[in-house]
């Protein structure tokens, strides 16, 4: 297993998700709405609104779950936070970087990952919208596309959550 | 120089749709694939004004208020709009709403779509529509 790394900006980063103000609130209808549309949407058994903090990744909206939160070190999306395009991992379980991850080989047996950065306007990458399965599965340029566009609005919902705290 | 272009050359269609994620998406994605410029909207009264300002390649509305979304088609048909009489239309359908079907193929509504409505699903009407 390769570990979630460690961004050259994450101190900057972190600044940029603490002032969010988000960080181990309630749920929200508008984030809820957003993860229960892309699990539909794709077919998928888990889709997350994903926060990765320093130690954790915490989520905002979770549906197919009930975790709150992992470690960040096993976490696939902090994998995803290093870029700024859509991350893909079509079987998890042969791919080397995370074939033994215990959220791959234990609960919730994670097959297939697709994680759409959430990118605030200073550029700082605070977390993903990401869909989950248990079976492994091809993404397509359109299913990218789509899940950057939800990927998009949450972003929105974001920053106008921290206007308004 | 190109991209202005080729954003210019696609055709234009109208999506009147409540769910703000459904329509962005859909929006979002038809002209990043190049299928079509998208204008939308959340429901009828929003579309009327929009057909009243300019013409488009094809509709896509949702039935959530039947008799409004019954009476703009009805005006396309006759003529009112830019559009044009013969505008292709599309009608998003949800749970118990299917038998206004034969009401909207006389309106000449080209397809009717059951919810549940996917983003890819709505793409690809649009894709049939142009």
């Amino acid at each position: 297993m390769i570990p979630a790394p460690i961004p050259p900006n994450e101190a900057q980063r972190l600044r940029a998700l603490r002032e969010l103000l988000i960080l181990d609130t309630p749920p929200e209808a508008r984030f809820d709405r957003i993860t229960d549309f892309a699990a539909s949407e794709f077919g998928v058994a888990i889709a997350l609104v994903s926060l990765v903090d320093e130690e954790r990744q915490w989520f905002k909206a979770r549906t197919g779950t009930e975790a709150c939160d992992t470690a960040r070190d096993i976490s696939i999306c902090g994998h995803a936070i290093m870029g700024s395009e859509v991350f893909v991992v079509e079987d998890a379980a042969r791919d080397p970087r995370f074939a033994d991850n215990p959220l791959v080989t234990g609960d919730p047996f994670i097959r297939f990952y697709a994680g759409a950065p959430l990118i605030l306007p200073d550029g700082m990458a605070v977390g993903t919208l990401c869909v989950i399965d248990t079976e492994p599965r091809i993404f397509s340029r359109i299913d990218q596309a789509i899940l950057s566009a939800l990927r998009d609005v949450a972003v929105e919902e974001l920053l106008r959550q921290a206007r308004e705290s | 120089m190109s991209q202005l272009a080729d954003a210019c050359s696609l055709p234009d269609v109208l999506v009147a749709e409540p769910d703000v994620l459904l329509r962005r998406a859909v929006k979002q994605v038809a002209g990043e694939i190049g299928i079509a410029r998208v204008h939308e909207t959340p429901d009828i009264h929003g579309a009327v004004r929009e057909m009243e300002l300019r013409p488009f390649s094809a509709l896509v509305i949702a039935l959530d208020h039947e008799g409004d979304a019954f009476d703009l088609l009805t005006l396309l048909r006759c003529g009112q709009y830019p559009s044009g009489a013969s505008t292709p239309a599309a009608v998003l359908l949800r749970t118990g709403q299917e038998g206004a079907a034969v009401r909207l193929a006389s309106l000449g509504v080209r397809e009717t779509l059951d919810g549940p409505h996917s983003v890819r699903r709505v793409l690809d009407l649009i894709g049939r529509l142009v």
